[in-house]
């Protein structure tokens, strides 16, 4: 028996020890939280977060002036301690901030500004001249930098309806000025189409929306190499068997909602939240493209079964070298935490695990992720009895 | 002119806000911020409604059930009548101050599927949350328990089972 154990032990001590995330550097990004200050990172394919030579920062919106505003806030990615927070937006009031980096601690950050989507160069030392990127009413803007390009895709009302289109941005010093603004589907909107997911490829672009045309919200996906002409929509998530109130011609499909697109260049993931199994609310579902975004494998549940019986929401998603990784909050533990799982291998899903910062106490919920040198980047809101903040960690796989 | 082109500028945004979600025809549903304010000037209790565009049983209800004359002229007068489209982004800004979106206050309030209907009191504090189709009765029952008091007294089971229609 004892030789026995002490080849197990043995066997133990000789075997790779199982990698995992591993978080760091806790820290408030949005400054102390007030009484009735509201945060909210909310956003088109939730593009809060990105990073750009030593530095990294977050967009978000809160009524710290009294009104919504949009603010950023810089960090070393390599020294916990955020600098104070940076005004973006100028107007009345504004919401559902992108950003993405342009290099050298720079960044064009996007966002609805009384009405209309608008963009600006900033750093944390000087920032650009506000730059409206549409003339006309206009929200829900999303960003992508790749290959030495910038896009932008966003609904602009069209009558009735928000509809899609995309324009090549440049950046020259701190001025921003948009290209031609084009339908990002050719086809006559016939109804909305909202909060859409941009991401830049190694051939191009990657685009994924809400459109509500089939009388019922569908996710749609499209690709173009140069932004300006795009795929045909192709669609996203399956409709499972049609259901009885169907079958009686009631209502026409299960609901479908905030898609958020990743790629580290082939490879583009799809997160959403999906009603399909409508007892227990929202799932998190996903869709993984090995092919730039032209075509997604079958649909994939990426929470476990212990989720199943608690609503999610939220999802945001990253393409890293150790697999997919979605977050999302649900509130399984009685009140929402942050919760993720990493896809290893084809259609496997890890278990759905929770991070000791970001879960707990008060409320953790609407996280962003973003994947960048190395390290696996999580902002989130948390609410307390002392009031909400944005919060920050850092990961790396060990 | 000037007059016109506002008249047709009003016309079209109540249209695109009519299009935004499927609420039942008829009804002078209003978003959960403008019914706070309603209910609060009026001491009228709340009916809030959380729907989904393309929701079945949401259809069914609209058709079955929200169709009927005398339950829409008995929900009209006793309630202020709030709609919420469950995935929508449109924006609400609630008493205290704080800004969230009408997806977000499904969120808060646990709404897991559609329709949800809830009754509150004019200050938008939780009575009673019913999932799922109901029929003409069924809603009929609920406003005898709501306005009649009785919820703060016993459960709607033992109300109905005391109080049969």
């Amino acid at each position: 028996m004892r030789m026995l154990a002490a080849g197990l032990l043995g066997l133990a001590l000789t075997l790779p020890a199982q990698a995992e995330w591993v978080f760091a550097d806790f820290e408030a990004a949005s400054g102390e939280p007030q009484a009735k200050l509201f945060p909210h990172l909310e956003s088109a394919g939730r593009g809060n977060l990105a990073a750009s030579g030593d530095r990294l920062a977050v967009v978000w919106e809160d009524n710290r002036d009294g009104s919504p505003q949009v603010y950023a806030a810089l960090r070393r990615i390599d020294q916990p301690g955020f600098a104070a927070p940076l005004r973006l937006s100028t107007g009345r009031e504004a919401y559902e901030p992108v950003i993405v980096g342009l290099g050298a601690g720079r960044f064009l950050a996007a966002f609805e500004q009384d009405g209309q989507v608008v963009a600006r160069v900033f750093s944390a030392a000087a920032q650009g001249v506000l730059a409206p990127l549409d003339q006309t009413v206009s929200a829900q803007v999303t960003l992508a930098a790749g290959n030495g390009r910038l896009h932008a895709a966003w609904g602009r009302r069209d009558g009735r309806f928000l509809r899609l289109v995309s324009a090549p941005l440049t950046v020259d010093g701190t001025k921003v000025s948009v290209g031609t603004a084009r339908a990002v589907d050719v086809s006559p909107a016939q109804d909305e189409q909202l909060y859409a997911s941009l991401t830049a490829t190694a051939r191009g672009y990657a685009i994924a929306w809400e459109d509500r045309r089939a009388g019922h919200t569908r996710l749609l996906t499209a690709t173009s190499r140069d932004g300006a002409q795009w795929s045909a929509p192709q669609p996203l998530n399956e409709i499972p068997r049609q259901s009885s109130a169907a079958e009686l011609g009631l209502g026409r499909g299960p609901g479908v909602t905030r898609v958020s697109l990743a790629s580290d260049g082939a490879t583009v993931a799809a997160v959403w939240m999906d009603k399909r199994d409508f007892l227990s609310g929202y799932d998190i579902y996903a869709g993984v493209s090995t092919d730039h975004g032209a075509s997604f494998g079958a649909n994939e549940k990426a929470q476990d079964a212990f989720g199943a019986e608690t609503p999610q929401w939220h999802p945001a998603v990253a393409v890293t070298p150790h697999g997919v990784v979605a977050a999302w909050d649900d509130p399984r533990d009685d009140s929402p935490d942050i919760w993720l799982s990493t896809r290893r291998g084809e259609k496997e899903w890890s278990d759905d695990f929770s991070v000791d910062g970001a879960a707990g106490p008060g409320s953790q919920d609407n996280p962003v992720l973003l994947w960048h040198d190395g390290r696996l980047h999580l902002a989130w809101v948390h609410k307390g009895a002392e009031g909400a903040q944005v919060r920050y960690a850092q990961a790396r796989w060990e | 002119m000037h007059t016109l082109t506002r008249l047709l500028t009003l016309a079209t945004l109540l249209f695109a806000a009519a299009v935004q979600a499927d609420p039942p025809a008829g009804y002078a549903f209003v978003p959960y911020d403008e019914g706070l304010r309603q209910a609060q000037a009026s001491g009228r209790k709340i009916f809030l409604y959380f729907g989904r565009y393309g929701c079945a049983w949401c259809d069914k209800t609209n058709k079955e059930s929200f169709s009927d004359a005398g339950l829409k002229q008995r929900y009209s007068d006793n309630y202020v009548l709030v709609y919420v489209d469950a995935e929508s982004g449109h924006r609400l800004t609630l008493p205290s101050g704080e800004r969230l979106t009408e997806m977000e206050l499904g969120a808060r309030l646990n709404v897991f599927a559609t329709p949800v209907f809830l009754y509150l009191e004019p200050d938008g504090s939780p009575i009673l949350k019913v999932p799922g189709f109901k029929t003409v009765q069924d809603f009929r029952d609920f406003d005898r328990y709501i306005q009649g008091g009785h919820y703060r007294k016993m459960k709607l089971l033992e109300f109905l089972a005391e109080n049969p229609a």
